[in-house]
């Protein structure tokens, strides 16, 4: 099992790194400070490209969990998981930093509003992928559960995407039309624009090398289950 | 007009939260690589009759 990195994945996490680095300095030197929430606004363009990841990355795993029912071939299912994984890690992360955002702002940590119910529904649906997968012992049948539970679950991304659209809320819209009770709303200048676009430029950048690295993981794991399930037989 | 809030603290947590949160996911992915690194050479020690 060999740890080198090919140089694509290299070439990818300096790119990541660079553009982390671009995106932070925008946000903490280059944003402008919005003038009634004060500088408590510049969470937004981490907190939005967190879960612009989060539902990107759900997506990605129902895409390999098709390929994965249409090949029957295992490195779907480890490109799938290792997509779930980090998904709920952004996606998490996404809601306590607008949690953070929304104490001086709505003046509460939590509030059951649409958005917010559904981003928990969606979490939880994803918290449940991995208990139940791993209560199921042969590989094939796993990867088989996984592939399909994957894509049923996927249906919770357009609905918390959606649900600031379509229900009344509070939770503020980043594009298109506010409603009359968006609380935390604000127009959004050209340079936050340019920041907002370069925080997901960089996060996305940085989603691929950490999707590579756990699909590497992945790969060498099951790798290793299969040589022990054959010295067991 | 009213002056703008100090939203500091806040701000500041935020953005912990958010990169120590990426930070950390990249020391468990290399963590278990690490993890699986021995795993899969202990295995193969034995395997070769070494151990």
């Amino acid at each position: 099992m060999s740890n080198r990195r090919p140089v694509g994945l290299r070439v990818v996490e300096m790119a990541a790194a660079l553009s982390m680095a671009v995106a932070l300095w925008m946000v903490l030197a280059y944003a402008p400070l919005e003038r009634t929430m004060g500088i408590v606004q510049k969470v937004f363009y981490f907190h939005v490209a967190a879960n612009w990841l989060g539902m990107l990355s759900f997506v990605v795993a129902a895409a390999a969990a098709v390929l994965y029912l249409v090949t029957r071939d295992r490195k779907w299912d480890a490109l799938e998981v290792a997509a779930v994984e980090i998904g709920l890690v952004f996606a998490f992360i996404g809601v306590v930093s607008g949690s953070i955002w929304a104490r001086p702002i709505w003046n509460t940590w939590w509030t059951w509003d649409p958005r917010l119910t559904t981003v928990t529904v969606m979490l939880l649906i994803y918290v449940a992928y991995f208990m139940l997968r791993q209560g199921i012992d042969a590989p094939d049948r796993r990867a088989r559960f996984g592939a399909v539970y994957a894509i049923v679950g996927m249906l919770s991304v357009p609905l918390t995407f959606f649900s600031v659209r379509i229900y009344r809320t509070i939770h503020p819209v980043v594009v298109g039309k506010n409603e009359a009770g968006a609380q935390g709303a604000f127009d959004m200048t050209v340079a936050m624009r340019h920041t907002l676009f370069m925080s997901l430029f960089a996060f996305t950048v940085l989603y691929a090398a950490l999707l590579w690295h756990r699909y590497r993981l992945g790969r060498a794991a099951d790798r290793l289950e299969e040589e022990r399930l054959r010295w067991m037989e | 007009m009213y002056p703008t809030p100090d939203t500091s603290f806040y701000f500041y947590l935020g953005e912990a939260v958010i990169l120590g949160g990426i930070a950390l996911y990249i020391v468990s992915l290399w963590w278990r690589a690490r993890e699986l690194q021995a795993d899969w050479a202990a295995r193969h020690d034995l395997g070769d009759g070494k151990d």
